[in-house]
């Protein structure tokens, strides 16, 4: 039997009801017991003095690009991204090349995973064949797929939207969506405000994404499908999404760590790595995102983690291609944000990144409880760092977040109770 | 030197501009325009002449737009400078064939050019060239965001017209598709400079969100005669169908109806009033064809000292008196 002890860290389980110092003690791979002073008779300690231990993350959205872009992301570089950031559970994105709208490509993606042995992949698929008709939902789910999503664009068609939350509900899989109204986002480029302005930038509204929001959760409630609605980011949205909770729609909802902290000024000097859809909005939006993060509206936060060539990001603010890259700031921007300025408690932040997530979509992932996975972070919340992509394990270099200060780094993780990374290096 | 190099010589004296490029109006102090339009002035008056003032200089015209007035206007100015130049002009470019910025802009200045004036579709590509290049660069329109040779030269025809001390305080009425105009994004940046009151009549689909928060100073209206009425400047803009512009109008008539400037509107105005129009005018839409052809038109008048304000910009960006090296970034 082998047995592994971190020993004297904060340990921070939401879901577990834990926070404060302890011991996690991890037998064959599983939690077999988090509490204070735990003397097992032989096991390999680590010590997590000072330190932060938590469930690992639980990023619901990312963009792994394989297959077909392996030159902005692989599976494997970004499965190590996401270890270097403290995640140890993604939900990759189904916008690839081919599409992962069949079995098929499920089945490569889970197996390239399983394989490599880094992060745990949870698969999503797509909603529909090329927004054309709805994808074979059913044998996505029997091959692994976690949900369903389009992202990157919505249902534009909303009886093609209605008859796949149809579907999705015969077989009880969570769809997401990707809340834009395209025929009212067309030509935008950055959200319409102020900078857009500034900028000669054709903007976007809030109304492209509250109205989507409307739309979605209004077929939802019809048909009482689990909906979940991808990078919240404007303050009415979130009104939207409170208001049908309310009413007992099975709707949850997710952000981003750049929504939560930066606007739409991002964009100033015509700086492409701020360039993302939906796009950074203003102050007042993202200080509904923290309400919301605070009163359980949003219960996730994801990165929407999109890696794109430095090429492709040197071109005009227009025609440059949307995303920024984020799995391995995650942590650093919460802990940044809205930890040390005290917008959200610790325990609750933890929450968002691990069991809020994870139960979203249903997924074994998120807690320390006795007989849980093993999948466990140590973070070191005090080290101060200037974000560098080049530094990064992702091929992303596009991060918003370039060059600015954050505090908080991963230094340990395992998964499955076997160590992935060890002093902030992927093994 | 000849009689009037070297009155222009004596203009200028041992003034040099602050900036090394001109991509916005924001660039320019107000010393900076002020030593444009001293310069500009002294071009006008000294008519049609040849300087060898960029002599052994490269001039780069990039078009990647189409462009009839402020290229000729650019080449005309770079030649009367002697100034070699050379014209890139086409349509969806490398840029649009996914080469990147930064080799477009390597690949102008590895050809030692001493100023590259570029006008593209998109927005913030004449400060992107800028920080990457050697060369001086002037924008000559950039998307939907600003024109500043044009706004230059907007403003000179109206310190010509009124004279700086007088201009202060008057009030300018813009009609028309403000949204898309580089043409307004760089006359609302300059017309606080000269002391202008900004009014804008346009219709609510070429208002968007944010034009309050980022302009401030200017009064909107939606009713085009209440704009007109007291006016003492009258700034028509085209309607920008090639940027989506036709997307907010029902059709070019019912704008032509509702925000035309007729002759019953234009008297609104003060009696002394000016009209200006940045072209090209689409006559009987945006200005009525009786107008067009006024003493108080200043259309023509726009076009030609657009060369001399050029002429100025040009020479000013070309030829640095002070030794002073622009620094910039290799990517």
């Amino acid at each position: 039997m082998s047995a592994l002890l971190i020993a004297n860290g904060h340990v921070v389980d939401p879901a577990g009801k834990v926070d404060g110092i302890a011991d996690v003690l991890v037998e064959n791979g599983v939690i077999a017991r988090v509490g204070k002073n735990l003397k097992p008779k032989s096991a390999q300690v680590v010590n997590a003095k000072g330190k932060l231990v938590t469930p690992g993350l639980v990023d619901l959205h990312v963009h792994l690009r394989e297959p077909g872009r392996e030159d902005k992301e692989t599976i494997e570089t970004g499965l190590r991204a996401a270890l270097a950031g403290g995640i140890t559970s993604v939900v990759s994105m189904p916008n690839t090349t081919p599409e992962t709208d069949n079995q098929t490509v499920v089945e490569f993606q889970l197996s390239k995973a399983r394989k490599l042995g880094l992060a745990r992949l949870f698969v999503a698929g797509r909603i529909t064949k090329g927004g054309q008709r709805i994808a074979e939902m059913w044998e996505l789910k029997n091959t692994g797929a976690v949900a369903v999503t389009d992202d990157g664009h919505d249902v534009d068609d909303a009886c093609l939207l209605l008859h796949s939350l149809e579907w999705a509900k015969t077989f009880d899989i969570p769809l997401i969506t990707h809340a834009e109204i395209a025929s009212l986002s067309h030509g935008g480029v950055m959200h319409e405000g102020k900078v857009s302005q500034l900028l000669g930038l054709q903007g976007q509204s809030a109304n492209t994404e509250v109205l989507a929001i409307q739309k979605s959760i209004a077929l939802a409630e019809e048909v009482g499908a689990r909906l979940h609605i991808a990078h919240v980011t404007t303050a009415r949205g979130v009104d939207e999404i409170r208001r049908a909770q309310k009413r007992g729609v099975r709707v949850t909802a997710e952000v981003t760590p750049q929504h939560v902290s930066l606007t739409h000024e991002e964009c100033l000097g015509w700086n492409t790595s701020a360039k993302m859809h939906p796009p950074l909005r203003e102050e007042e939006d993202v200080r509904a995102m923290h309400d919301a993060l605070r009163d359980g509206t949003l219960t996730a936060i994801a990165t929407d983690h999109a890696p794109h060539l430095v090429s492709e990001k040197l071109l005009p603010f227009q025609i440059a291609p949307v995303g920024t890259v984020g799995l391995e700031t995650s942590f650093a921007v919460v802990n940044t944000y809205l930890i040390r300025k005290k917008v959200l408690p610790l325990k609750l932040a933890i929450e968002r990144m691990t069991s809020g997530p994870a139960s979203a979509l249903g997924l074994p992932a998120g807690t320390l409880r006795p007989g849980a996975a093993a999948d466990i972070s140590i973070f070191d919340p005090d080290i101060r760092w200037i974000v560098d992509p080049w530094t990064f394990q992702s091929k992303g270099r596009n991060s918003v977040f370039a060059g600015k200060t954050l505090y908080g780094k991963a230094t340990d993780v395992f998964v499955g109770g076997v160590p992935k990374l060890r002093d902030g290096v992927v093994l | 030197m000849l009689e009037p190099e070297k009155h222009m010589v004596g203009v200028r004296g041992d003034r040099n501009l602050s900036c090394f490029d001109v991509c916005s109006i924001d660039d320019l102090t107000d010393d900076d325009i002020a030593l444009i339009f001293d310069c500009a002035h002294a071009f006008k008056k000294l008519g049609n002449q040849k300087y060898a003032f960029l002599r052994g200089t490269t001039t780069f015209n990039a078009f990647f737009e189409d462009s009839t007035r402020t290229r000729a206007s650019f080449e005309l100015a770079g030649k009367q400078l002697g100034s070699e130049t050379i014209n890139i002009m086409s349509k969806g470019t490398s840029i649009g064939k996914g080469e990147t910025l930064h080799d477009t802009a390597q690949t102008l200045d590895a050809m030692h050019a001493n100023v590259i004036v570029v006008r593209t579709e998109f927005s913030g590509i004449p400060q992107f060239l800028a920080k990457h290049v050697q060369a001086a660069v002037a924008s000559a329109g950039d998307g939907m965001h600003e024109h500043p040779s044009q706004g230059l030269l907007d403003a000179f025809t109206l310190v010509e017209h009124f004279g700086a001390r007088q201009l202060k305080g008057k009030t300018a009425t813009v009609i028309g598709d403000i949204s898309h105009s580089r043409v307004f994004g760089s006359f609302v940046r300059i017309a606080p400079r000269l002391g202008l009151k900004l009014r804008v009549a346009a219709p609510r689909t070429f208002v968007r969100n944010g034009f309050a928060e980022a302009f401030p100073s200017v009064k909107i209206f939606l009713n085009v005669e209440e704009a007109l009425t007291g006016a003492d400047i009258v700034m028509a803009l085209r309607v920008q169908e090639e940027r989506g512009g036709g997307k907010c109008l029902p059709t070019l008539r019912e704008f032509s109806k509702t925000f035309g400037v007729n002759e019953r509107r234009f008297a609104l105005a003060k009696k002394d009033a000016v009209l200006m129009h940045p072209g090209p005018v689409m006559r009987d839409i945006e200005v009525h064809n009786m107008l067009m052809t006024r003493d108080r038109t200043k259309i023509l008048t726009q076009v030609e000292n657009g060369v001399a304000v050029r002429l100025a910009l040009l020479w000013l960006l070309a030829r640095r008196t002070d030794g002073r090296k622009k620094s910039f970034t290799h990517i």
